[in-house]
């Protein structure tokens, strides 16, 4: 079966995968602000646009295609699921005694950025279904 | 939903900075208790805070203990500060000991007063996270009207 393109591919699939990566590096930089105060605890984030390069297509692939429900996923697929954490920068001249690695001022301000990000990814999306619905309804 | 986790993670949050604001209040407000249940002037508490993993399934049992996977926070235990008593000279006391030196409680109000800042400023740090998953979350439902 041929998997649909230009008109459901590739943007909306993108932004899909964007709020996804977005709404999970919010969990986690909201997991780091709650344990701001914890001793040992380090701050872990998600490499939001490390994640996205990897989506981008290089020219002309070959996909495979899923005839039964019990088929692995192809590769590609398999990959949009997976959220890949990374530690995240430890404060160069930090003087806290107990082991925590967490910026708050950086993580308040990856905070802001995230929810920015994501906000403007969900009105992209927003439009983006606007104008098919317009394209559909013969600009009526 | 991520997000879902991601307000009762700050939830936690919020919850661990109150309990934590409770202790220093009733340790500034015991600043001169000198009779406890235990015996002895009072003890000034202070709370542990230790991060729980999420972990509702394998993989979220097996990411915890790679210690790569978002964790709430939760009070570990109370904890009573094991400093001595200051004593203080107060012969007409009725607790005063038989050279009239009063045991009152090690609780620096500087001290106390320090952590509640601290304590205010992480709630309110956690308040901004809980704001910013609602906002993106109301932002979300708005795709496709």
């Amino acid at each position: 079966m041929p998997q649909p393109t230009g008109l459901f591919d590739g943007t909306l699939s993108l932004l899909q995968r964007t709020l996804n990566l977005r709404s999970a590096q919010h969990q986690m930089l909201s997991a780091n602000i709650a344990n701001a105060d914890t001793p040992h605890y380090r701050s872990f984030e998600v490499a939001v646009e490390e994640e996205l390069r990897k989506l981008r297509p290089e020219g002309r692939r070959v996909e495979m295609a899923r005839t039964q429900n019990a088929h692995l996923p192809v590769p590609a697929a398999a990959a949009a699921d997976r959220v890949t954490l990374r530690p995240a920068a430890v404060p160069a001249f930090s003087l806290r005694a107990d082991g925590n690695t967490v910026d708050i001022d950086r993580a308040m301000g990856d905070l802001a950025e995230n929810t920015l990000k994501y906000k403007t990814s969900a009105q992209l999306l927003s439009a983006k279904l606007k104008s098919l619905k317009n394209v559909i309804q013969g600009g009526r | 939903m991520d997000l879902y986790d991601a307000l009762h993670t700050s939830s936690t949050g919020l919850a661990a900075q109150r309990l934590r604001m409770n202790l220093i209040s009733a340790n500034l407000a015991n600043v001169n208790t000198t009779r406890t249940p235990e015996g002895g002037p009072y003890r000034r508490k202070e709370v542990v805070f230790e991060a729980r993993p999420k972990a509702e399934s394998f993989r979220d049992l097996l990411r915890s203990r790679q210690n790569r996977r978002p964790a709430d926070v939760q009070a570990a235990r109370i904890i009573e500060d094991q400093r001595p008593p200051v004593l203080k000279f107060a012969p007409h006391h009725p607790d005063a000991d038989e050279t009239g030196y009063v045991a009152l409680p090690h609780v620096n109000v500087m001290e106390e007063m320090v952590n509640m800042i601290s304590a205010t400023r992480s709630y309110e740090a956690n308040i901004a996270a809980v704001r910013a998953a609602k906002d993106m979350a109301l932002k979300a439902l708005e795709i496709g009207k």
